[in-house]
Order: C-alpha cells, then sequence, then structure tokens
C-alpha cells in the first residue's frame, strides 16, 4: 500500500466521528436526489399506466374506415397494436398479426397505437395521407367524407402532445401538435437535480472543509519534509472516493426503500381511484443521477483538497489562521456585553466559516417559508374549487317526506345516508357602507352613490345550520355571508373566484327590487347593462339585521354551491329564510310585479319556490339513484321530480384532490429531506468549530470565565447567525410568494395574504432551539475533554 | 565547499501600519559540514530566517543559494522536492504524524519519494539515536525526548546535504536537550552533517561551530 493511502485510511480510522458525518452528508444527499427521481419516474409510469387502461393504449381512431384502406394502411411498420369496432357492436376487439378481418363489408372504427408515442405525429400523418389518397379513389364521395380522424388526447397529453389535430399543409393532411412537451418531465428532473446538486454541494464543501481543517497541521507537516501539493490533493480525493462509494452505495438503498413508503402512502391516499404506484427503476436517470452525484462530490472537494494543498505551511504547523484584523467596532459590539462582544468578534473575523451555517439556515427557512405558503394556497384553493362532497341532489316539494325514503332506502340496503335540505332565493340585496366593496366592478351603482349586488339568500335545515354555525364560529341568529363568488374572466376565458366584502366594515343589508330605465326614443328598457340601473325600491332593510359574519368556509355537504350562481351567499336557518321569501312575495303580489316583468326586477334566481333541495351522500350512488327512480316510476303523487347525479364530478374532484395530496405529500418529504440534511451538516459545523477553538475556551477558563459565560459567547453567535438567516430567508421567500399568489390568481383572488404565520413561527423556534441546542451541546463534549 | 549562501534576505509581513520586519537584509554563507547556531531573543527573526532557507517562506526581497541554484527561482514542486531530498528539519514540536509509528514516521520522506525504503539504514539510524527498541510505538507513546529524536531520524533518513533544527530543545528538559545536542554535535563530526540549529540559549549556540547573532531582524 502506497503511503498516500496508508495515511487515508489511518485518517478515517482515526476521525471516525468526522467521517461518519461526512458519509452521513452524502448518503442523504444521495437520498434526496434518488427518491426524487424514483418517485417522479414512478409515478410517471403509474399515470401513463392507468390512463393506458383507462382511456385504452391507442393514439389515433380512425372512424368509418372501409376494409380495402384499412388493409393498405395496417402494415405500416410504425404500428405497435390496432384494436377495431365495427359498426353497431361496441366492443372493441383487439386484431393480432398479420391483422386480417374476415367482414369486408362492413366499416369498421381503427384503434391505432404506435411504437413509439413521442412521434405519433408523425407516423399518424403517414397513415392519414395514404386514407386520404384511398379517399380520392372512392366511388362514394358520401362514404370519403364519413372517414374521422381522433386523437386519444388524454394519453398524448401525458406524453406532451396537446391538441393533436390534422390540419392541412401543402394541400397535404398532416397531424400535428400544439405545444409540444414531450421533454417537460425531464426538464423537470434536471432542474430538481441542479436545485439538488447545488445544496448537495454546499453540504458536502462545508463537510470536506472541516475535515480538511482538523488535518490542516498534518499536511503542513508532510508539505515541509517533501509532500508535494499532488500527493496531498491525492490522499483528499481518495477519501472523498471513499467516503462517495459508502455514501452513493448506502443512499442508493435507502432511497429504494423511501421510495417504497412514499409510493404505499400515495397508494392509500389514492385508493379508490383505481391508481397504484409501483417502484420503477429507470436505469437512464439513475445512471444520470449517479453520475451528477459524482461530480457534486467533486466539486464540492476540489476546493477543501486545493486550500489544504496549498495553505501556508507554517501557518499550518502553527495550527493559527489568518484572522482579520477589523478597524471598524460594530454596533453591536458596542452595545452587548463581553460575552456577545466576543461572538459577534468572532463572527466579523472568521466569516467564512459561519457563512455556510448561514446559508445552511437560510435554505432550511426559505424552504419551509415558501413551501409551507404554497400548500397553504393549494389547499385552500382546492377547498374552493372543485371540491364535491355529495353524490345526489333531489328536488322536493314540501309534502314529500323525505327523510322516511332515505330510511327507508337505509334500512332495506343497509347504505349509510348524509342528508341536508336547503332552499335559495336570489336577492338584489343593498350593501352599506359601499366602501366595503373590494372590487367597485363587482357592484352595482345607484343613482344615489349607494351600491348592491346579488346575493343568493340560501336556507338550511336545523341540523346543518348549527353544524355551519361552529365552522364559522357564528352564534345562532347572525347573518352569515359566504364571502366568495365566482365570476368569469373574458379576456382568459376561465372563472376566477374573488372575495367580495372588506372585513371590519358594520355591513348593513338591504332587500331591494332594482328598477330599469325607461329610454323614452325606444320605448323600451334599457338592455345595456351601462344604462340599465340606477335606482331601487327598499323591499325590506330589517329581515337582514343582525350580527354579519364574513366566511370563506363553505357548508359541509353542499361545497359546490360557490359554483352554482356568480353571487356570493347569505346563509340563514330555514325559518328565517321562510319570512325572508313571505316578505319578497308579499312584496311582489302587492306591487304587480310580474315574473319576467321588464322594467324591474326582485328575484334573479327564477326556481320554483316551492320546492326545496335535498344533497345527498350515500355509499353506493347506483343503489341509490335506481331506488329512487322506482319510487318515482311506481307513485307520481309523492313529487320527487329530479335526481342530479353528480359521481361524474367526484371523480375529476377526486383527481384534485389527490393531485394537491400527491404534491403535498411529495412537498412535505422533499422539506422534511432538506431540514434534516441541514442541521446533520450544522451539528457537524458547529462540532468541529467548538472543537478547534477548545483552547480559546481553556485560555478564558483560565482568564476567569465560567461555563456560563463560554455558553453565553456560544448562543450570542447562535442568535446572530440565527437572526441574520432569519432575516435573508423573509428576503428570499417574498419574491417567491409573490409569485405563488400570482399563480393562484388564475384560480381565485383572496384579499389577504395565506402565509401560515403560525407554523413558520413554529418551525423557525424548533431550529433556534436546535442550533443553540447543538452550540451548547458541543461546549460539553470539549469541556468533557 | 559552500552549500548555502543566503543573500541580502528582507522578510516584511503586513501592510502600513501593522507591518513588521521580521529580517532586514540578512546575509550568510554556509560551507559543507559546518554547525552553525543562530541565537537571538524571542521575536528577533531566526524563524523566520530558517523558514526562508528551508524553502517553506519566500522573503520579501533577497535570494538564497542552494548549491550555486536561486532557490525561489524554482516552482513549488521543485521546491518540495528540494527539500524532500536535500533538506531535513527538525521543529520545536517534534510534528509527527500522530497516526504513524515511529518507523513509518522516519521512513515518510522516502515513501514520499516513492523510493525503496533501506531497512538497514534504518536500523543504524534508530540504534544511533537509541530509539531502536520503539519502532512499532505512535508518537503519543513516546517521551518528548525520544519523539525529537524521531523527528531528528526522519531528518537524517534521506541523508540530507543540510539539517535545520528550529529550536529542538526547546521542548524538552534539561537532560533530553543535552542528549539531544550531543546527537546532533556526533552527526556533524561523524557524518559530516551541515547543521543550522536556531535557539534562544547561549550554553547551547556554544556547542556549534560558528554563532550568529540576530537581533530585531538584523546580525549583530
Amino acid at each position: 500500500m502506497n503511503i498516500e493511502t496508508k495515511l487515508t485510511f489511518n485518517d478515517i480510522k482515526k476521525n471516525k466521528k468526522r467521517t461518519l458525518f461526512t458519509i452521513i452528508s452524502i448518503t442523504l444527499c444521495t437520498v434526496l436526489i434518488f427518491t426524487t427521481i424514483i418517485l417522479i419516474s414512478s409515478i410517471r409510469n403509474g399515470i401513463t399506466d392507468n390512463i393506458e387502461t383507462g382511456y385504452n393504449d391507442y393514439q389515433i381512431e380512425i372512424d368509418n374506415l372501409d376494409v380495402a384502406t384499412f388493409n393498405k394502411i395496417k402494415d405500416n411498420a410504425n404500428i405497435d397494436k390496432i384494436y377495431i369496432q365495427y359498426k353497431d357492436n361496441e366492443q372493441l376487439e383487439q386484431l393480432e398479426k398479420p391483422y386480417e378481418l374476415t367482414n369486408s363489408d362492413s366499416e369498421i372504427n381503427v384503434y391505432i397505437k404506435f411504437n413509439d408515442i413521442k412521434k405519433t405525429c408523425q407516423d399518424s400523418t403517414e397513415i392519414i395521407q395514404i386514407v386520404e389518397a384511398a379517399k380520392a379513389d372512392m366511388d362514394s364521395q358520401e362514404k370519403a367524407n364519413n372517414i374521422e380522424y381522433k386523437f386519444n388526447q388524454k394519453l398524448l397529453t401525458v406524453y406532451g402532445l396537446i391538441d393533436v389535430e390534422t390540419v392541412e399543409a401543402n394541400n397535404n393532411l398532416t397531424c400535428v401538435a400544439r405545444v409540444n412537451y414531450s421533454y417537460v418531465i425531464d426538464i423537470l428532473i434536471i432542474l430538481i437535480l441542479v436545485i439538488f446538486s447545488v445544496i448537495f454541494i454546499i453540504i458536502l464543501y462545508n463537510a470536506f472543509l472541516i475535515t480538511v481543517n482538523e488535518r490542516k497541521k498534518e499536511y503542513a507537516i508532510l508539505n515541509s519534509i517533501g509532500g508535494t501539493e499532488g500527493q496531498i490533493l491525492k490522499m483528499l480525493f481518495l477519501k472523498g472516493i471513499i467516503m462517495g462509494i459508502i455514501g452513493i452505495i448506502l443512499g442508493g438503498i435507502i432511497s429504494i426503500l423511501c421510495s417504497n413508503i412514499i409510493l404505499d402512502l400515495l397508494n392509500k391516499i389514492l385508493a379508490e381511484t383505481g391508481y397504484n404506484f409501483r417502484l420503477v427503476l429507470d436505469a437512464k436517470y439513475i445512471v444520470i443521477s449517479v453520475l451528477i452525484i459524482i461530480v457534486n462530490i467533486f466539486i464540492a472537494s476540489i476546493i477543501p483538497s486545493l486550500k489544504a494543498s496549498t495553505a501556508s505551511v507554517i501557518q499550518g504547523i502553527r495550527n493559527n489562521n489568518e484572522i482579520k484584523s477589523k478597524k471598524r467596532i460594530s454596533l453591536l459590539e458596542r452595545i452587548l456585553p463581553i460575552e456577545g462582544k466576543i461572538a459577534v468578534k468572532n463572527i466579523r473575523r472568521v466569516k467564512s466559516k459561519y457563512k455556510i451555517i448561514t446559508i445552511l439556515l437560510v435554505i432550511c427557512m426559505t424552504s419551509y417559508i415558501v413551501v409551507s405558503t404554497y400548500i397553504t394556497y393549494e389547499r385552500k384553493t382546492a377547498d374552493l374549487v372543485d371540491e364535491y362532497d355529495s353524490d345526489a341532489e333531489l328536488m322536493v316539494t314540501p309534502s314529500v317526506d323525505y327523510k322516511s325514503i332515505l330510511k327507508d332506502y337505509e334500512s332495506k340496503t343497509g347504505d349509510n345516508v348524509e342528508d341536508l335540505e336547503y332552499k335559495e332565493l336570489g336577492l338584489f340585496i343593498l350593501v352599506e357602507p359601499a366602501d366595503a366593496f373590494i372590487d367597485e366592478d363587482n357592484a352595482t351603482e345607484y343613482e344615489d352613490n349607494k351600491k348592491g349586488i346579488r346575493m343568493v339568500i340560501t336556507g338550511l335545515d336545523d341540523s346543518t345550520y348549527k353544524k355551519y354555525l361552529e365552522k364559522v364560529n357564528a352564534n345562532y341568529g347572525d347573518i352569515i355571508i359566504y364571502n366568495n363568488m365566482r365570476l368569469l374572466d373574458l379576456e382568459e376565458g376561465t372563472f376566477k373566484y374573488h372575495t367580495v366584502f372588506k372585513q371590519g366594515y358594520n355591513l348593513k343589508l338591504s332587500i331591494i327590487e332594482e328598477i330599469y330605465n325607461f329610454n323614452e326614443e325606444t320605448e323600451s328598457y334599457e338592455d345595456d347593462e351601462e344604462e340599465t340601473i340606477t335606482k331601487y325600491n327598499v323591499i325590506d332593510s330589517k329581515s337582514l339585521d343582525g350580527n354579519i359574519v364574513l366566511t370563506d368556509k363553505l357548508i359541509d355537504g353542499y361545497k359546490d354551491m360557490r359554483e352554482k350562481y356568480m353571487a356570493p351567499f347569505i346563509i340563514v336557518n330555514m325559518d328565517k329564510f321562510n319570512a325572508i321569501q313571505k316578505t319578497v312575495n308579499t312584496y311582489i303580489s302587492q306591487n304587480n310585479i310580474l315574473q319576467n316583468d321588464e322594467s324591474s326586477q326582485v328575484q334573479f334566481i327564477m326556481s320554483d319556490q316551492d320546492y326545496s333541495y335535498v344533497k345527498v351522500k350515500c355509499g353506493n350512488i347506483i343503489e341509490f339513484s335506481n331506488y329512487i327512480n322506482e319510487i318515482i316510476k311506481n307513485d307520481r303523487s309523492k313529487n320527487i321530480d329530479r335526481i342530479s347525479n353528480a359521481t361524474y364530478y367526484t371523480l375529476e374532484t377526486q383527481e384534485k384532490i389527490i393531485y394537491i395530496n400527491i404534491i403535498e405529500l411529495i412537498l412535505k418529504v422533499i422539506i422534511i429531506a432538506i431540514v434534516i440534511i441541514g442541521i446533520i451538516s450544522i451539528i457537524n459545523i458547529l462540532n468541529a468549530s467548538v472543537y478547534e477553538r477548545k483552547q480559546e475556551f481553556i485560555i478564558l477558563n483560565s482568564l476567569g470565565a465560567t461555563d456560563g459565560n463560554i455558553d453565553k459567547i456560544l448562543i450570542y453567535e447562535s442568535l446572530y447567525m440565527f437572526i441574520k438567516a432569519v432575516i435573508i430567508s423573509i428576503i428570499l421567500s417574498i419574491p417567491m410568494i409573490y409569485l405563488i399568489v400570482k399563480y393562484m390568481e388564475n384560480i381565485i383572488s383572496f384579499d389577504h395574504l395565506l402565509i401560515p404565520i403560525e407554523d413558520i413561527c413554529i418551525f423557525l423556534g424548533i431550529l433556534l432551539l436546535i442550533s443553540l441546542g447543538i452550540a451548547l451541546y458541543s461546549t460539553r463534549i470539549v469541556k468533557d475533554k | 565547499m559552500e552549500i548555502l549562501k543566503v543573500e541580502h534576505i528582507k522578510k516584511v509581513y503586513g501592510k502600513g501600519e501593522a507591518e513588521v520586519i521580521a529580517v532586514n537584509d540578512v546575509s550568510f554563507e554556509v560551507e559543507e559540514g559546518e554547525f552553525i547556531a543562530i541565537i537571538g531573543p524571542s521575536g528577533s527573526g531566526k524563524s523566520t530566517i530558517l523558514h526562508i532557507v528551508a524553502g517553506l517562506e519566500k522573503p520579501t526581497s533577497g535570494k538564497v543559494y542552494f548549491y550555486g541554484k536561486d532557490m525561489y527561482e524554482m516552482n513549488k514542486k521543485d521546491l518540495t522536492i528540494l527539500r524532500r531530498e536535500k533538506i531535513g528539519i527538525i521543529y520545536q514540536f517534534y510534528n509527527l504524524i500522530p497516526t504513524l509509528n515511529v518507523e513509518e514516521n522516519i521512513t515518510l520522506p522516502i515513501e514520499l519519494d516513492k523510493k525503496k525504503i533501506d531497512r538497514k539504514k534504518v536500523e543504524e539510524i534508530t540504534k544511533f539515536l537509541n530509539i531502536d527498541n520503539r519502532r512499532k510505538h505512535l508518537p503519543n507513546e513516546l517521551s518528548g525526548g525520544q519523539q525529537q529524536k524521531v523527528a531528528i531520524a526522519r531528518a537524517l533518513i534521506i541523508n540530507p546535504a543540510i539539517l535545520l533544527a528550529d529550536e529542538p530543545t526547546g521542548n524538552l528538559d534539561s537532560n533530553s536537550s543535552e542528549e539531544i545536542i550531543q546527537l546532533l554535535k556526533k552527526a556533524n563530526k561523524e557524518y559530516k552533517q551541515t547543521i543550522i540549529m536556531i535557539t534562544h540559549n547561549l550554553e547551547i549556540a556554544k556547542q556549534a561551530d560558528r554563532i550568529i547573532q540576530i537581533k530585531d531582524g538584523k546580525i549583530m
């Protein structure tokens, strides 16, 4: 064994703890990278498997194709599979090669899967052009015109091909995709690898720096007796290679275990949806990840190694560092007691060491602030958007004892049913003061400068109403306003959610009749919205008197309320609702207001007010639907007029919730990993730093400094770095949070920031305690030695 | 034959108000086989002179000729190899590699040079220094005097053209100090080893053939 190898192994054996910390750092960073890569490729595979199973694994569908033309395309070399569907037969059957058809008279629908899904456009174009050429020779123009091309957009989207369609190009029909995101996942992976590599390098650089600093004297001695820089570098690289190999192997094994656990958790979350992710080790990504990790280890080790090999021999032998003198005394040094002065002087004079700790703290804090804010916004948005918590809705007249019907159903089927009854009335409400509106454009302004808005008065059954009161923290009799409304953004063509009223105003609500302006010239009422309304009559200003509670919480069991109308809601109990309804009806009859009166409007929801709605959540919607349909069929007198089966909403909204749960899980895992790595590195640095300074502590002790004094120095140092890190991370988080808010504004706008201040403060508090704990624990070890 | 010629070397540390002139225009020559002691009070610049002569610290100005060649014209690697092959260094605090035993510490320069170890020579030197029964011991198992002998052995194993000793007895008791000085004298007399020794102790300095006195960075 040559001397360099011998010295390296000796060093590893002698400095077991330090070596262990470095290997743990490499392992954890490897786990971070590998696990992310494995999860992305596993989830992507799972999604495509699911889609292929659910939506069939074909890319192009050609409808109404004749067999003769089919025979011209079936032998195309790019085709992997062909399914056909005969006319009047819904069954799809997969053809086996050589794709012979027995019935030559029928027209068929053909579903083709190509070998390489990413080349769908090119391969489809080939097929389409053959078919088009065949169409030109067809006897029947009608048959030719009936041939249609469709694409399996759902599947193709997963592979980055969206809006796939046929277009005329140079007199040829060609398949094109609007935007090709084929490499989106690859780019995402590269981005993640770059970000994690930066973290990896910072942490590992620091670990190597400590290792090298501890052997500074030894390298100086070697240099002084003839060890060249190259020989010293060789030793350092050898150590890096040994630790790297151990770390990568351990990291790889742990990554597979972690990925399995995370995928199991994901599968539990997705249990009802049919998704089932399995571990997929994509060789391409694994190899790239390993290479990246090796490069990261090299980059992280090169600078400390070069520093060690080229360091001043004399300083190394004397084991002193170059301390920069600072002439100017900082403000902190002036105001703090002696322990604080020493702490600040230390940090100012040996900045590089403390910089790493600060950087690690900043990474942990910023990651947590940004990710927790994102999750809060995502959850809130999901809460408001696309959540559906019932399976069916019945519309019933007062004479129908729907409760008994539901009880009967339960007893006959053993299914469990939850129900909620509500009524609604769409009225025009004058809101004072006018300043209370967040966005003036959402309000109607009247000629007396007052403002009003359409609002849906919703009456709930007593039990649901009480639960809702508890949810929004209101009292019986309070007027609860659901303070969000859905509006169509004409420019973007999407619905956005807006908060309507500002908090902190003492709102006064009056039910009004809107009066339309009569145009003398046209002798009709204005139908231009801007010209239409300037006047109003107050119908009732007392019914909605009371303590007003603004909330953005939805009614459990009726969460789709915010998708129904482009208006905020007033939620009351059924008695109040009935009273309001009576007042309004009385006004209408007294003033002879017709339903389709052009001159004015009292209500904007024209539903039959004898009916109430019953939301139902059950275990088996099919069974429930059949049961209700039977009742309706057999006994019309029960007047159960309609059942709307809402299960198709359930799947889509479940996908959104699943997506959020997955994102949340992955982000939380990444955060936990970053924080663990950060803490381990901080332990390593603080421990090494304290050990290096043991002489300083001994001197202080000999001059009369107690353990308490020394602890205070370290506490001041930790606090200084911590506070600095908090300030930097807040500054760094601001633009990222701004981006999150901007992104979310595409879906919903809030009138206040949803930053989880409490969670962040708790996290920072824990981080501070850990930092202090590590510093103080390290001094104990030094003192013991 | 002249081994070493030091010409008007000057070493300045720091800048402006913090500037310190550690060595100020020092010149001297060393003949083969000479035993020279450089004496001076603490902070006089004697260690700095030794470091410059050893190729460990470049002078701010001046020249150091080793066998007629300007040391500081060489690149760093060549200077290191020169040190490995021609210059033996002994420090006040021994500076042994703690994870290597006595024998491994002694043969370290040879292994760094990738040369074959002459075990007979190792035996000879360890016997000469009276540490042959400690060859497998680690440095922390030796007394101060024994550690310093190991350092001397490490310096002598390469047959250096010149042996530089920086306060070799500074960390030893009087008996061990006497033993070390006698060993150096023996090496000088019997093996014609050229030695430059730094000390602040006049009695020790008197053991040398020539004394150079340094004060405030200048030769007196």
